[in-house]
């Protein structure tokens, strides 16, 4: 192997081992699409692929979804709290999902694994996939309304699933014997190490090119530089305090409405994102652990960044975070999250975004602010089945455009499972599948619409929501209007219509039909014909 | 026996003639965007000053229509019914966005607005019953509008409908009776595979181009036919097959990636005559290289394709398109120097071409280190001005503070050739084939030049040069044979040893290869000359990513075939898992005669022919004296030890420094490493 010295050609270098990393992470999502059951991986790409150094900072990551991006991060520094870098040996992957070790929700399962290179510990593959199931009191673990995380299904502390290379078969059993679909998980385990091994063997052949400690310190190298182009960008927000606050529709279990305060701080080459002020820890599951929060500033901070700057954790080393004790922002044991990862989350770009719309122009409104999260399970243990999906909606419209119709925006990007695939998989009918029409914000320029799907249950199920902006709608900006609220309907079989609420667990009867539909985004500025 | 390959590219239109006397004529002209037969017409009145084409027997043509009508959206007005409550899915997609880190999600527009997608009542659930009949009334009316909104082409799917066509044929059958000139796709026809999206997204794409092709191949035909030539001439599809036009015309679709079938073709066609058997093809033109994958002497065909975003699921030959070509632009942003994807193109071009483009590219930067002879350029007809390359390239080396200009081309080159090492990647060690074991075959104008240098990033230890790499894929459409291609959805369990399912797969398989036999005897072809070859798409249970495997009548084996296909690409398998047949697929081929390049004269290995001289060159951080030779004067068996330059009029090649070439017979160049 040889080892290159750095020279006037530096440049170049950097510039190829960077593909070479992303090019990496990337192929560690291709291998893990590839390889994995559910639906939920397979056709929507629920999952992340990551590398980070053994400091545990990020080195690169595929573009999969945002709400992973600052949560993984979080997940390896409470692994190397339990698992000293002494006691991390070749072939081991160690798992989590516990909300309290970095995690962010239960289904969303960690895998990592170190990079041994000549015998010494250099990197982390790692990648998180949303499981279709993860045990608890309702099928898909999502449940609509839970006050425990103990509901939420199998909670897994940082733990060893492979020793050396060899599966702990004790630790697969406990888990697949505390779930509802058994080789959908174990599938999903062995795709996820698939993507890990094949992660680890691309680093090695990277290493064995450049020499490891070359490597390494190009990786350095492209973190500063990182860090630096950061800085650049942030100049562009004028030095000031800017502060926003908007609420969630319910504390998960009741109607109260939930508040949620940024303050923002920018100083010269620096910002700081202050959570004070926000409400306390609550009863249902809408708790967002702390790594949500960080997932969520990063995911601001990097779609406002010129996208050919790499992500990598110099990106990041600008920015601090406050997160107040007690809150609902920083929430302790045994207290229910499910929620906070896929609605919470939404609320905090709605509220960091509010907040920076009052210095910087290309800000949008506020696009659908939930992602309408469903999930259908068999009531009988007989013919289990469970399904999950979450469902777009209206972008909110910016000052060069109106929002786009019935799409993902911010902390999700899943796919939708295709109808065909779905009914041939799944006891259920998909009646209606469209763009909800005029339900995004008037303005000079018009939120975009929502979605209408519409679900008929051909067996008894079990039906979960978790769905925000039921009550208070995604705001407009500068004047223009917000957008409409969701709303999410049980029609039985005699054709009558019940309203249900944007969190519940309901059973439906075979015949019975779901229908959600999802809000549009915010309109910009006032109508030019504002009589309209 | 004489053969015509005409090629249609951005740039150019390539044209060869080829008989078995061992003649060969090249034309290239520039191509006529705006009507490309124009283009071939004149090509075609050049061509014949220098041969005859009056008594050709068989004419190929490889064609970018349907491709640019897509791309530059000048398709028909298209109009799209489906199953009531589903008019949207066409827009709604997959609700992805198309960028993650984005504040403004955003989306390709459909190739039919709202206005003009309309649903129809009518449903058939997931096992091919009708739960909801077909509305003739609602028909009726939709027609109506249709008629109103001037619209030249429809497109019909409906769920389900491979499962239970009936629904889509007798809407076929409506319209057709009421507005026989109307075009109409049905889904069942061009694509009768789950997944809605993907299907319906493919119907629109056939309805959208359709008419374009059909008036396109007419005036093809006429044009030809001016010039004297009156067989019927066939055209190149996207899977390598060649069929007649009149029958390309009803599946139009099926020619939207034609234009990079043919650079696959005559890689394969190198690949063989050299006795390989895996190989990557490697076509680098001026703005956009083209890689794809050869494994045991056939040409991987792909079903997840997608143009301009829009994804179009019939079977492809697999091509990976990245934009790096010589006319790459090199620029420094946020810390870190990127080559591609913006290209200066042909016009303003590199900017040696002192046609106004004053950004680095790679044909400068190539310049700049004396690979390129600015006298024999384009074999002369061309002329380049390397104190204007010079001059871009050291504007960025000092601003990244090189020592020299040189090393920062060198650093360009750096930066391009490993973009296209990574594409090479995605085709070969990523889908699990060690690259070792591969040879590549490079040519488009600018393929050779890196030939060595991408394969040593790759540790391959063969590279081959075609002996007209700048038309190679012209001569790959001649070496095309008729094919077509057919497919459905099956999803059925995978029972190895029962009769009566096996009896039914054999049915289901037996109708799509009567349609392909029909297809063939259409192209003029005797049944018992037409060659089936069958295949299952097998995925596990549960497992929604299915694999292809070959099926020669034995379940036993395809589900062996299985597993290990399923080893290769994720590194496990599951052989007690139960497995489902996800889609039939078969391959109806007539081969067409083929022809043999002209010998060179023979020479040995000690004597040099072609030498012309010597060049200094930048080569591994300094200058070096680099033999040149002139392809045109090389003989069999000659041997060249890197590094040299070989030059002839459509491009270079670089034997790098621990490489030799050897000249075959047929004028291929053989070039390996010297261990």
């Amino acid at each position: 192997m040889e080892t290159r010295k750095y020279t006037s050609e530096d440049i170049i270098t950097l510039s190829v081992i960077q593909k070479a990393l992303e090019n990496i992470a990337e192929e560690m999502g291709i291998v893990l699409r590839r390889a994995s059951f559910s639906p939920n991986c397979k056709e929507r790409l629920d999952f992340s692929c990551a590398i980070f150094n053994k400091n545990a900072e990020l080195v690169a990551q595929a573009e999969h979804i945002p709400v992973h991006i600052g949560a993984m991060f979080s997940a390896i520094s409470s692994i190397l709290d339990e698992f000293p870098l002494e006691t991390i040996k070749p072939g081991d992957i160690i798992i989590l999902n516990s909300p309290y070790y970095g995690g962010t929700h239960l289904p969303d399962i960690t895998f990592l694994m170190p990079v041994f290179i000549d015998e010494q510990l250099a990197f982390f593959v790692n990648n998180r996939a949303h499981h279709a199931d993860i045990g608890g009191s309702v099928p898909g673990s999502m449940p609509g309304i839970s006050s425990e995380l103990y509901e939420e299904g199998l909670i897994i502390p940082p733990i060893k699933l492979y020793n050396e290379g060899k599966e702990v078969t004790d630790v697969m059993n406990l888990i697949l014997s505390n779930v509802r679909v058994k080789t959908e998980r174990l599938g999903d385990f062995r795709a996820q190490r698939a993507a890990l091994l094949r992660g680890e063997e691309r680093l090695r052949e990277l290493s064995q090119k450049y020499g490891l400690d070359f490597l390494l310190d190009a990786v350095n190298k492209l973190m500063n530089i990182s860090e630096k182009s950061f800085q650049e960008e942030l100049n562009k927000i004028p030095d000031g305090t800017y502060q926003y606050e908007d609420f969630l529709d319910s504390n998960g279990i009741t109607s109260d409405l939930v508040k949620i305060c940024v303050k923002i701080t920018k100083t010269f080459n620096k910002i700081l994102i202050s959570f004070n002020g926000t409400d306390p820890v609550q009863e249902g599951n809408v708790n967002a652990p702390h790594s949500v929060v960080y997932s969520c500033v990063y995911f601001v901070f990097r779609a406002l960044t010129d996208s050919s700057i790499m992500t990598n954790a110099g990106l990041f080393r600008n920015i601090e975070i406050e997160i107040p004790e007690n809150s609902m922002l920083n929430p302790q044991n045994p207290s229910a999250v499910s929620s906070g990862n896929v609605e919470t989350s939404q609320r905090l770009v709605d509220v960091i975004l509010g907040a920076l719309a009052q210095s910087l122009n290309q800000i949008p409104a506020a696009s659908q602010g939930t992602m309408n999260n469903v999930t259908i399970g068999s009531k009988k243990a007989k013919n289990a089945f469970t399904y999950y999906e979450t469902i777009g909606g209206g972008a909110g419209a910016s000052g060069v455009k109106n929002g786009t119709s019935a799409i993902h925006s911010h902390m999700t990007n899943t796919l939708n499972t295709p109808i065909e695939a779905l009914e041939l998989t799944y006891p259920l009918r998909v009646k209606e599948y469209s763009i909800r029409k005029n339900s995004g914000g008037e303005g000079r320029y018009k939120g975009g619409n929502g979605i209408i799907r519409a679900i008929e249950c051909l067996v008894d199920s079990i039906v979960s929501l978790q769905s925000e902006r039921r009550t208070k709608p995604p705001y407009g900006l500068h004047g223009g209007k917000p957008g409409k609220t969701g709303e999410n309907f049980k029609i039985n079989i005699k054709g009558e219509v019940q309203k249900l609420p944007g969190r519940a667990t309901v059973e439906f009867y075979a015949g019975e039909t779901l229908v959600v539909k999802t809000p549009g985004g915010g309109g910009y500025k006032l109508s030019e014909n504002s009589a309209d | 026996m004489r053969c015509l390959g005409i090629d249609i590219g951005g740039t150019f239109t390539d044209f060869i003639v080829i008989n078995d006397e061992g003649e060969v004529f090249l034309e290239k002209i520039s191509s006529t965007p705006k009507d490309q037969s124009l283009g071939v017409r004149n090509g075609l009145i050049q061509l014949k000053k220098n041969t005859i084409i009056s008594d050709l027997n068989i004419l190929v043509h490889g064609t970018t229509v349907a491709t640019n009508a897509i791309l530059e959206r000048k398709g028909v007005k298209t109009a799209l019914l489906v199953t009531e409550g589903f008019s949207d899915v066409l827009e709604i997609g997959r609700q992805n966005r198309s960028k993650i880190y984005t504040l403004f999600p955003d989306r390709t527009e459909p190739l039919v607005p709202s206005n003009l997608r309309f649903g129809i009542e009518e449903r058939i659930d997931s096992t091919g019953k009708v739960i909801i009949p077909l509305n003739l009334l609602q028909l009726s009316n939709i027609l109506d509008e249709i008629a109103k909104n001037d619209v030249k082409s429809v497109a019909v799917s409906f769920l389900f409908s491979f499962f239970n066509s009936n629904h889509e044929n007798r809407v076929y059958e409506e319209i057709k009776s009421f507005m026989p000139n109307l075009h109409v796709s049905t889904s069942n026809w061009v694509l009768p595979i789950f997944r809605e999206y993907e299907r319906t997204s493919t119907t629109v794409l056939d309805a959208y181009v359709a008419p374009i092709m059909q008036s396109y191949f007419t005036s093809f035909t006429e044009k030809v036919a001016t010039e004297g030539i009156n067989i019927p001439p066939l055209v190149l599809l996207s899977t390598g097959g060649v069929t007649q036009m009149k029958n390309a015309a009803e599946r139009s679709v099926e020619t939207v990636l034609s234009g990079l079938a043919g650079g696959v073709l005559g890689g394969l066609y190198s690949c063989r005559e050299l006795g390989m058997t895996n190989a990557l093809t490697l076509d680098i033109g001026g703005t956009s290289t083209d890689v794809a994958a050869i494994l045991k002497g056939q040409v991987e065909i792909s079903s997840n394709n997608e143009i301009g975003t829009l994804p179009l699921h019939i079977p492809a030959i697999a091509v990976r398109t990245i934009g790096a070509g010589g006319g790459s632009i090199a620029r420094f942003e946020h810390g870190i120097l990127r080559v591609g994807p913006e290209s200066a193109g042909a016009d303003p071009g590199p900017a040696c071409y002192n046609l106004g483009g004053n950004l680095p590219t790679v044909t400068d930067a190539n310049l700049v280190q004396g690979f390129l002879n600015p006298n024999y350029f384009a074999g002369g007809t061309l002329p380049i001005f390397p104190d204007l390359a010079r001059k871009v390239v050291q504007k960025l080396s000092e601003e990244l503070d090189f020592d020299s200009v040189e090393q920062c081309a060198a650093g360009i080159i750096e930066i391009f050739e490993n973009n296209i090492a990574l594409a090479l990647r995605k085709v070969s060690t990523e889908k699990g084939y060690d690259s070792r074991n591969f040879a590549l075959v490079a040519f488009g104008g600018a393929g050779p030049l890196s030939s060595c240098s991408l394969a040593d990033r790759l540790a391959m230890s063969t590279v081959i040069i075609p002996p007209y790499p700048g038309v190679w894929s012209a001569y790959g459409l001649i070496t095309a044979d008729i094919r077509h291609d057919l497919s459905s959805s099956y999803l059925k369990p995978l029972l190895k040893n029962d009769q009566k399912s096996n009896q039914i797969l054999e049915e289901a398989f037996s109708s799509l290869a009567h349609r392909g036999i029909q297809m063939c005897v259409d192209d003029g072809f005797a049944e018992k000359d037409v060659l089936i070859a069958r295949q299952l798409d097998i995925r596990l249970e549960g497992q929604s990513h299915e694999l292809n495997v070959p099926y020669y009548g034995n379940l036993v084996a395809a589900s062996h075939n299985f597993d290990r296909a399923h080893e290769l690409a994720y590194g496990y398998s599951s052989p007690d898992e139960p497995r489902e047949i996800v889609n039939l697929r078969v391959s109806a081929m007539v081969h067409l005669p083929k022809f043999s390049l002209p010998a060179l004269k023979e020479g040995n290995i000690a004597i040099n022919d072609g030498f012309i001289g010597t060049r200094e060159v930048y080569l591994r951080g300094g200058y070096r004296e680099v033999n040149i030779y002139q392809k045109s004067h090389l003989k069999a068996n000659n041997v060249i030890i890197g590094p040299a330059i070989i030059e002839q009029t459509d491009s270079t090649t670089l034997v790098d420094i621990g490489w030799k070439a050897r000249v075959k017979l047929d004028g291929h160049l053989l070039i390996t490493k010297i261990r």
